[in-house]
């Protein structure tokens, strides 16, 4: 099968005048059409950049990367326009294209019915809480009908309370939705929590050092169910293990 | 039966009586300038020849009203500033967003801006006069030179201040610079081009009186600069009041559009 992403030997150099900065080191993997892939890491490692290689947006890369279109990106915060309704913000990106049709437009109404939002859709950004920000943010993306997500640490901004409440949301709805997606965090539960595989990034430059396969006795439990399994920890810990491991290594 | 005050009812009365005393005062306050000012040039403790006289101005615009030439003064000078404002406002708006579009362009301007706007421009127009006449393309020029490098660079600077992330968003979304400056730029930038318009409404008002100063042969700024060569204190005093006037009624039009529009922002 056709992968949704895969990068073989991806390596990036930020310059500047006082020399030079590798971001990524050689970095290969790949995921699988519907596939969620979470990457966690140290701050710094490389995280943002490896999303920007693969977003399109940092272009002087070396290695092979091969990618399927359009791709979706959310960012830490919603960066919904303060001066646009929710609906305005969400087809921003088909007004952009230029693909306001009828059939976007229901797919857009259905998808603002389905998750809570078509009785905001005339609301303004900052009369809306954080996680329905951020679920309007979600079908913003989702209205180009993305074939692969790529998720900026989402949930970041978010208070503790609703940061569990909206990845679970979010999780779920990219579940439903069958989206390939590449998470990156550095919360660890969060990873185990969503995703179906996690790669473990390590200090600058980025390299992977581990890649694990994270898989619950039933394959649909939202994230906040595998929180309640057993098996969460066991991985949660095998995951931290790895990170103090590299940390080790690097001092 | 007579109901018990909440505390919140005693605070918005103690407010609002407040609010009623700061405009008693302030209209006393004015009212006795006034009586003191025509008081004295009654008395004979004020010269009411150089210094005029709340009756004399009030007379004085009358006779001025009734000829029609106070209409004409104000009309000129209200038509100098209206224009020069637009221009002003259209100039430096297309100006930083070319700014904004070409970041070198702006790198290398910008020394020749600060320096533009630092100088003290009614310096320029008596250059102006030379080059371009006495007349009322001299005086709109003059406005639009002191406001209009201020403007620039205030409204390159906000441009520049708009979040990376946002013009990320557009460029994730397929757009490109157009579209940055359509969906972001321009509609992030409304409160400061409107603050912006604010600024530049009464430097433009100031350009021009000094351009009427120098170059003109009608206006407010004309009014009162040949007034004080012929020793028409009356004509002098009327100007400036009509001044005031239109300084508050041209600044509040701009604050009422702020106003509007921050219920959208």
């Amino acid at each position: 099968m056709e992968t949704a992403l895969s990068l073989k030997d991806i390596s990036y150099t930020y310059q500047s005048l006082h020399g030079e900065t590798k971001s990524l080191d050689a970095v290969s993997f790949s995921i699988m059409p519907g596939e969620f892939a979470a990457i966690v890491g140290p701050s710094g490692c490389g995280k943002t950049t490896l999303l920007n290689v693969i977003a399109g947006l940092l272009k002087d890369y070396e290695g092979t990367l091969t990618v399927q279109k359009p791709i979706g990106y959310m960012f830490q915060k919603d960066q919904l326009l303060e001066w646009r309704s929710i609906y305005k913000n969400v087809i921003l990106g088909l007004e952009i294209k230029q693909q306001i049709n009828e059939e976007n437009l229901a797919r857009v109404n259905a998808m603002l019915k389905r998750y809570g939002l078509y009785e905001f859709r005339n609301a303004y950004p900052r009369q809306l809480s954080g996680g329905m920000r951020q679920r309007a943010a979600l079908v913003r993306t989702l209205a180009l009908s993305p074939k692969l997500l790529l998720l900026d640490e989402p949930f970041s901004a978010l208070d503790a309370q609703t940061r569990l409440q909206v990845s679970n949301d979010i999780g779920s709805i990219i579940k439903q939705e069958h989206i390939s997606t590449v998470m990156v965090t550095h919360d660890l539960q969060e990873a185990v929590s969503m995703a179906d595989k996690v790669f473990v990034l390590s200090h600058r430059p980025g390299r992977i050092v581990k890649e694990m396969r994270i898989s619950f006795t039933v394959d649909t439990l939202t994230p906040e169910e595998r929180r309640k399994e057993r098996q969460f920890n066991d991985y949660f810990q095998e995951i931290w293990r790895e990170i103090n491991e590299d940390d080790a290594n690097e001092s | 039966m007579k109901m018990m005050r909440t505390s919140h009812e005693r605070f918005v009365r103690q407010y609002k009586r407040q609010r009623y005393q700061i405009k008693l005062w302030q209209g006393l306050l004015l009212i006795s300038l006034l009586f003191f000012w025509e008081m004295g040039t009654r008395k004979g403790w004020l010269n009411g020849f150089i210094f005029s006289s709340p009756s004399r101005i009030i007379v004085t615009g009358y006779e001025m009203l009734k000829d029609g030439s106070l209409f004409y003064h104000i009309g000129i000078t209200l038509f100098e500033t209206l224009g020069s404002f637009l221009l002003i406002t259209v100039l430096s708006l297309v100006v930083a967003m070319v700014l904004w579009w070409i970041p070198m362009l702006a790198q290398i301007l910008e020394p020749f801006f600060v320096l533009l706007n630092s100088l003290p421009k009614s310096a320029l127009a008596p250059i102006l006069i030379v080059w371009l006449g006495n007349n009322m393309k001299t005086i709109i020029i003059t406005a639009i030179s002191i406001a209009v490098f201020g403007s620039i660079i205030n409204l390159h600077t906000g441009f520049m201040e708009i979040s990376e992330e946002q013009l990320k968003l557009i460029r994730i979304l397929g757009g490109n610079k157009t579209h940055c400056l359509r969906y972001i730029i321009i509609p992030g930038s409304i409160p400061l081009i409107i603050s912006t318009m604010k600024v530049n409404i009464g430097l433009s008002l100031v350009g021009v009186i000094i351009g009427e100063f120098l170059a003109a042969k009608a206006g407010l700024g004309y009014l009162i600069i040949y007034g004080s060569q012929v020793f028409k204190l009356d004509w002098v005093m009327l100007s400036i009041l009509v001044l005031c006037i239109i300084a508050m009624a041209l600044f509040g039009v701009i604050s009422t559009l702020e106003k509007r529009v921050g219920k959208y922002l």
